[in-house]
């Protein structure tokens, strides 16, 4: 089973610089129990773990407590529909002012030989799409 | 008035076309294949047949048109009975929306190279509605035993190809003699239904776009995409819109009648057809959106298109040659 480092997630991330806020994947791809708020290049990073088993990275201040390690759920709601691959959705700006608004996002896959992230718009992202957008609003909701 | 043909004659233009069956056969399989393809890019619902004409049907065309058309002609039909009877393979394209009737004719004419001009809108008397195209296979990768072959594109509404089937089989094929004015009335009450049928099917259409753009509803595939996309711009879209969907639905999120909105997405289709317009390129709903979404998009359509197999669509190709 493939893992995601935490410069897997940060190469996602940054795919197109500033452009997207987040990424969010599946916590059961993530490689390990390691620290939430970590450095990477120089940038600072944290990743949350939402219950229903996505977890999302996105940027933070430099000085961030680091807290607990991120533990990945061992049973979600993803499990009966989780896709076949490692997906990555990168969360961008509400097309609209209102932040529920649909968003700009980029579906991606990644590929554990080449560790890379490729552009993915097959039918597997329509098996969480709702999950995600669950997560998405608690996850905003928190501080 | 021509002389028409003899028995004798029909029979050796029968015979002699039983020999091409199977090459007729396999023109209309070939020409259904791609209408195929072609309407699942433009993710257009139609239903698709395809034959080659039974030689008794034939048999029975021979009688009925020899003494009227002068291009019936003994030699001639022997030679080559397709340059005369074009619809000796036959594809017929049925969608449900009548509404659709044109921009599916368009993909036929598309997917052929076909002039719109030569195109045929039959709205007859007796009721007969449908549009027909004469295609041919002269493209270099066409086997070369089917190159040249024509075949006959019936392209009409669901509810007039049940009438316009009954109807014919009534006319020519009952009993070799007129209908009388029983059938004549109850043809009369089967075509008042089919326009019914179609204007409920309109009704429908219509009635499920208001709920889907009220219920802020994911636009989940590439035909409500269509849909959607039919009721913002108030006419039937050109192009290939599975890739527009595929597109829209790896960068938006949820993808609904209300991103479109905030997307601008007639806007956004203006924009991309001052470009399309500019470059010369042939109109093109999908291709014009795509343009315009670039503005905003353009790395990560690039990323997506680049991410295709396959043989290269219209949409993949436009987005490739806009690249910086």
């Amino acid at each position: 089973m493939t893992a995601l480092s935490r410069d897997d997630l940060v190469r996602g991330l940054e795919r197109f610089g500033a452009r997207y806020e987040a990424l969010d994947v599946l916590a059961r791809d993530l490689a390990d129990d390691a620290p939430c708020v970590f450095e990477r290049g120089g940038r600072h990073y944290r990743l949350r773990i939402h219950a229903s088993g996505f977890a999302r990275l996105a940027r933070t201040a430099a000085g961030t407590p680091p807290g607990p390690p991120c533990t990945v759920p061992t049973a979600t709601v993803l499990d009966r529909a989780r896709p076949p691959a490692v997906l990555g959705f990168l969360v961008g700006e509400p097309l609209g002012d209102d932040q529920d608004a649909p968003r700009r996002v980029f579906v991606m896959a990644f590929d554990p030989h080449e560790r890379a992230w490729h552009a993915y718009d097959g039918p597997l992202a329509r098996l969480v799409r709702e999950q995600r957008r669950a997560a998405d609003a608690a996850l905003r909701a928190e501080p | 008035m021509a002389d028409g043909l003899s028995e004798e004659q029909i029979a050796t233009i029968v015979d002699a076309y039983q020999l091409q069956l199977t090459r007729y056969a396999e023109v209309a399989r070939l020409v259904e294949a791609r209408l195929r393809r072609a309407f699942r890019a433009a993710a257009l619902p139609v239903l698709l047949s395809s034959r080659a004409k039974h030689p008794e049907d034939l048999r029975e065309k021979l009688r009925r048109r020899s003494g009227d058309d002068p291009r019936y002609q003994f030699e001639a039909l022997v030679r080559d009975v397709n340059r005369i009877v074009t619809d000796v393979a036959g594809c017929r394209v049925i969608v449900y929306d009548p509404r659709l009737e044109e921009p599916a004719t368009i993909v036929v004419e598309r997917t052929f190279g076909f002039d719109p001009a030569e195109t045929e809108v039959h709205r007859k008397p007796s009721g007969y509605r449908a549009t027909h195209l004469l295609v041919q296979l002269a493209e270099a990768d066409v086997e070369l035993s089917l190159r040249d072959a024509i075949c006959e594109v019936q392209v009409t509404s669901i509810a007039s190809h049940v009438f316009n089937e009954l109807e014919h089989a009534a006319q020519y094929k009952a009993t070799g003699t007129a209908p009388g004015e029983g059938v004549r009335r109850v043809l009369a009450d089967l075509q008042d239904a089919s326009r019914v049928l179609d204007l409920a099917v309109e009704r429908l259409q219509d009635e499920r776009a208001r709920e889907l753009a009220r219920s802020d509803r994911s636009i989940e595939d590439p035909g409500a995409l269509r849909f959607v996309l039919e009721r913002a711009f108030g006419r039937p879209v050109t192009g290939e819109v599975e890739r527009l969907f595929r597109l829209l639905a790896g960068t938006i999120d949820p993808l609904t009648v209300r991103a479109l909105e905030l997307l601008d997405v007639r806007g956004v289709a203006s924009r991309g057809a001052a470009r399309r317009a500019a470059a010369g390129g042939p109109p093109d709903d999908v291709v014009d959106i795509v343009l315009g979404l670039l503005d905003t998009f353009r790395d990560e359509l690039v990323a997506i298109a680049a991410s295709w197999r396959g043989p290269a669509t219209v949409v993949a190709r436009v987005i490739e040659e806009a690249q910086p």
